[in-house]
C-alpha cells in the first residue's frame, strides 16, 4: 500500500509528497484505512473502555459541576410550586440526528423527575417519527417513577414539519400554557431565540442544550442556562451518575488534552519550518498527517 | 430479547456506517446508499401517524369545545384542505393520452432504457407527468437484447394535470438516429424528412431481401397520426389536451395547482413573518444580554461593539483601521473558539454515538 510506502520514507527521513487526488492508505480501491482517523478513532475507543473501567472501580471520580444541569431538576422544582407546566422542546431535526436521539434519552430522565412531581410534561414535536419515540420515552419516565396510571398522551403534541410552522405553534403554546420552567435540549436552528425569547416573556426558566455552535450565541442571551456543545452530550452521565457514562466524560477530557498536545507541536513545528525549516524526520511525519 | 434484538440492530447497523467511512468497495457504497431510502421510506410513513396525532389532539379540543377550539379547528380545516390538494385528488382520473412507435435496430445494440426518449411541451413547466416505456417486440436471437435487426416500441404516455386547456400540446422523442430507425407497424419504414428529387436514390434490396437502410423520397409507411419527423427525430402533436376534472380542481403539485398556490400564498408569507420576528427578538435580546454588570459583560459589550461598528461605513469612517480589527476580531479570536467547540461537540457526539452502538446508553429503548 502506498501509506505504508509513507511510513518507509518517514523511517528513512525523507517526506513525500502525496498527490491530491489518491488516497494514501487505500488498497485495491476497497478499503480506505484513512490511517491518522483510524489510529484517532482507536485510541478514543480504548480511553474510552480503559475509563469505563477505572469509573467502576472508582464510583466517585470526580467531574466538574455543571450549572446547567443542576437547575434541570430545580427548574422542575420551581414547575411543580407554581403549579405550572414544564415544556420540553427536543429540537427540530429528524431522529436521524444524533442531537434528537440523545434529547430522547434526556427526555426520559426529565419524564421521570416531572413524573415523580406530579407536573404536567409537555412536548411539541417538530418531526412525525419523533413523535411516536418520544410518547414511548415519557411513558417510560413515569413507568421509571410508578405512576403510568398520570402518563397523558395528549401533551406530546406533533405540531408541523416546517420549521416556522413549529416555532409559532410552540410558541402559541408556551403563551397560552405558561409553563414554568422550558427545556430546549436538542438540534435548533434559526427558531431557537424566536423560541427562547418566548420562554422569557413567558416568565419561565429555561435550560437550553445544543451542539449546533451557531445557535449557541442565542441560547446565552436569552436562556438561564446553557448546555454548550459537548456538555449537551454528558447530561445523562450527570444526571444518572452511571460509571459507564462518567467514565466516557472523562475519556473526552483526556483525548482533548491528546488533541491539544498535537495541535501546540503541530503550530510550533508550523512556526518552525517557515522561520528554519525543518529536520527530515519531522517532515515526514507533518506528510503522514497532512493526508 | 425485547432488548437484545434492538441492540443488536444498532450495533449492526452503527458499525456498518463506521466501516463505511472506511470501505470504499462499490457494493458497499451501494449497500449504504440504498439503507439510507430504507431511512427515508420509513420516515414516509411516520407522517401517518404524526395526522393521527394532529386529528386526535385538536378533535378531543374541538369535541369538548375547550378554550380555543376555534383554532384547532383551523388547524384541521388546513391539514384536510392540503390533503385534498396534494394527495386525495391525484387518485382521481386525469387528462391521458399515449403514443406507440416502433423502431428497428440497425447498428449494434441498443439500451432498452436509453434509447428513446421524451420531453413535456415546451412552455408546459410540470403539468404533464410523461412516462417513456420501450419494450423488445421482435428479438431475432431470443437473447432478449435489442441488437440489429430486432424491433423495439415506445409507448409514450402523458397525464395531464393543468387547471385549463393546453391548446397545442407537441412532444419531441429523441432517440439515436445511427442505432434506430422508426417503422411502422408492418416493419416498413417510415419516412422521415422529405429530400429534394435530386439527393434521392434507387430503392434496392439487398441479398437477404432486408429493406434497404436508406429511405428513398417518398416510399415507406405514413406516419401514425399525430407523429411526424423532424431533423432531429421524431414529434408527437397530441393536439388540444383538456383538463379533467381534476385539473379543474386544480389539484396536484403542478405549477397552477391550488396546492402550490396555498403553499406559495398562505404560508410563504407567514414564514417570512415568523423569521422577520426574529430581528425584534434579537434587539430585545440584546438589550437584556449587554447590560454592564460584570467583567465578562464588559469583555462582551465592548466586543460587540467593536464589531458593530466596524461592519458599517460610520465606524470606518471614525477611524479607518475598524474594518481591519474587525476582520482580526472575527478570524481569529472567533473562529478560535468556535472551533474549539466544534471540537468538543464532535468529540461529544462521536462518544455518544459509540455509546449507543455498543450499548451502554440504553436510554432509547422503552424497557419493560
Amino acid at each position: 500500500m502506498r501509506g505504508f510506502a509513507v511510513l518507509a520514507g518517514i523511517a528513512a527521513g525523507a517526506g513525500p509528497a502525496l498527490a491530491a487526488e489518491e488516497a494514501p492508505w487505500s488498497y485495491k480501491g476497497v478499503l480506505d484505512f484513512k490511517l491518522p482517523i483510524l489510529l484517532a478513532l482507536v485510541v478514543f475507543a480504548g480511553l474510552i473502555v480503559f475509563m469505563i473501567g477505572v469509573a467502576k472501580r472508582n464510583p466517585h471520580l470526580y467531574i466538574r459541576p455543571l450549572a446547567g444541569i443542576t437547575a434541570i431538576e430545580e427548574a422542575i422544582g420551581r414547575a411543580t410550586e407554581m403549579g405550572r407546566p414544564v415544556i420540553y422542546i427536543p429540537g427540530v431535526d429528524d431522529i436521524n440526528n444524533i442531537q434528537t436521539i440523545y434529547s430522547m434519552v434526556i427526555l426520559e430522565k426529565v419524564a421521570t423527575m416531572v413524573a415523580k412531581y406530579g407536573t404536567p410534561l409537555l412536548v411539541p414535536t417538530a418531526s412525525a417519527f419523533v413523535t411516536p419515540v418520544a410518547e414511548e420515552t415519557v411513558k417510560q419516565g413515569y413507568l421509571n417513577a410508578g405512576v403510568p396510571e398520570n402518563f397523558n398522551p395528549n401533551n406530546i403534541r406533533y405540531m408541523s414539519n416546517e420549521q416556522f410552522a413549529f416555532t409559532a405553534a410552540t410558541n402559541g403554546m408556551i403563551l397560552r400554557e405558561r409553563p414554568a420552567a422550558s427545556l430546549l435540549m436538542g438540534s435548533f436552528y434559526a427558531e431557537s431565540l424566536l423560541m427562547a425569547e418566548t420562554g422569557f416573556r413567558a416568565g419561565a426558566i429555561q435550560v437550553a442544550g445544543t451542539a449546533n455552535i451557531h445557535q449557541l450565541p442565542f441560547f446565552v442571551v436569552a436562556c438561564d442556562y446553557t448546555l454548550i456543545g459537548e456538555e449537551f452530550y454528558v447530561a445523562t452521565a450527570y444526571l444518572s451518575r452511571e460509571p459507564g457514562l462518567v467514565g466516557t466524560i472523562k475519556a473526552q477530557d483526556y483525548f482533548k488534552l491528546i488533541l491539544l498536545a498535537i495541535m501546540i507541536a503541530g503550530a510550533l513545528g508550523a512556526t518552525m519550518a517557515l522561520n528554519w525549516g525543518l529536520p527530515a524526520w519531522l517532515n515526514g511525519l507533518a506528510g503522514f498527517l497532512n493526508f | 430479547m425485547k432488548r437484545e434484538v434492538p441492540l443488536l440492530l444498532t450495533f449492526l447497523f452503527g458499525a456498518f456506517f463506521v466501516l463505511s467511512n472506511f470501505i470504499t468497495a462499490d457494493r458497499w457504497k451501494l449497500a449504504a446508499e440504498s439503507v439510507n431510502n430504507w431511512v427515508l421510506i420509513v420516515i414516509a410513513f411516520t407522517y401517518v401517524l404524526g395526522v393521527g396525532n394532529i386529528l386526535r389532539i385538536h378533535g378531543l379540543k374541538i369535541s369538548r369545545q375547550e378554550t380555543g377550539w376555534g383554532y384547532s379547528l383551523a388547524t384541521i380545516l388546513g391539514l384536510l384542505v392540503m390533503l385534498l390538494f396534494g394527495i386525495v385528488l391525484w387518485f382521481l382520473p386525469q387528462t391521458q393520452g399515449s403514443q406507440t412507435v416502433r423502431f428497428r435496430v440497425i447498428k449494434g445494440q441498443v439500451d432498452l432504457e436509453k434509447a428513446v426518449n421524451a420531453s413535456s411541451p415546451m412552455g408546459s413547466g410540470d403539468l404533464f407527468d410523461l412516462r417513456v416505456l420501450t419494450t423488445l417486440v421482435k428479438d431475432a436471437a431470443n437473447d432478449g437484447k435489442a441488437d440489429e435487426g430486432d424491433e423495439i416500441e415506445t409507448r409514450v404516455a402523458y397525464s395531464y394535470a393543468g387547471s385549463g386547456a393546453f391548446p397545442s400540446a407537441v412532444f419531441p422523442i429523441s432517440y439515436d438516429r445511427d442505432a434506430l430507425m422508426p417503422v411502422g407497424a408492418g416493419g416498413e419504414p417510415l419516412t422521415l424528412v422529405t429530400a429534394p428529387p435530386s439527393t434521392a436514390q434507387a430503392a434496392s434490396v439487398d441479398a437477404t431481401g432486408e429493406p434497404p437502410k436508406t429511405i428513398p423520397t417518398g416510399e415507406g409507411a405514413s406516419f401514425p397520426p399525430g407523429l411526424s419527423g423532424s431533423e432531429t427525430g421524431l414529434v408527437w402533436n397530441a393536439g388540444s389536451v383538456a383538463p379533467s376534472l381534476f385539473g379543474t380542481a386544480r389539484a396536484g403539485n403542478g405549477a397552477t395547482s391550488l396546492y402550490t398556490w396555498f403553499y406559495d400564498a398562505v404560508y410563504v408569507p407567514m414564514q417570512s413573518t415568523m423569521f422577520a420576528l426574529l430581528a425584534f427578538f434579537i434587539s430585545s435580546a440584546a438589550f437584556r444580554a449587554f447590560r454592564i454588570r460584570s467583567t465578562h459583560a464588559v469583555l462582551l459589550g465592548v466586543t460587540a461593539l467593536v464589531v458593530i461598528l466596524g461592519s458599517v461605513p460610520v465606524g470606518e469612517a471614525l477611524w479607518h483601521k475598524f474594518p481591519t480589527l474587525v476582520a482580526w476580531v472575527m478570524n481569529c479570536l472567533q473562529t478560535a473558539g468556535k472551533r474549539a467547540i466544534l471540537i468538543g461537540a464532535a468529540l461529544g457526539a462521536i462518544a455518544t454515538g459509540m455509546k449507543m452502538i455498543v450499548g451502554a446508553e440504553k436510554g432509547y429503548l422503552a424497557r419493560d
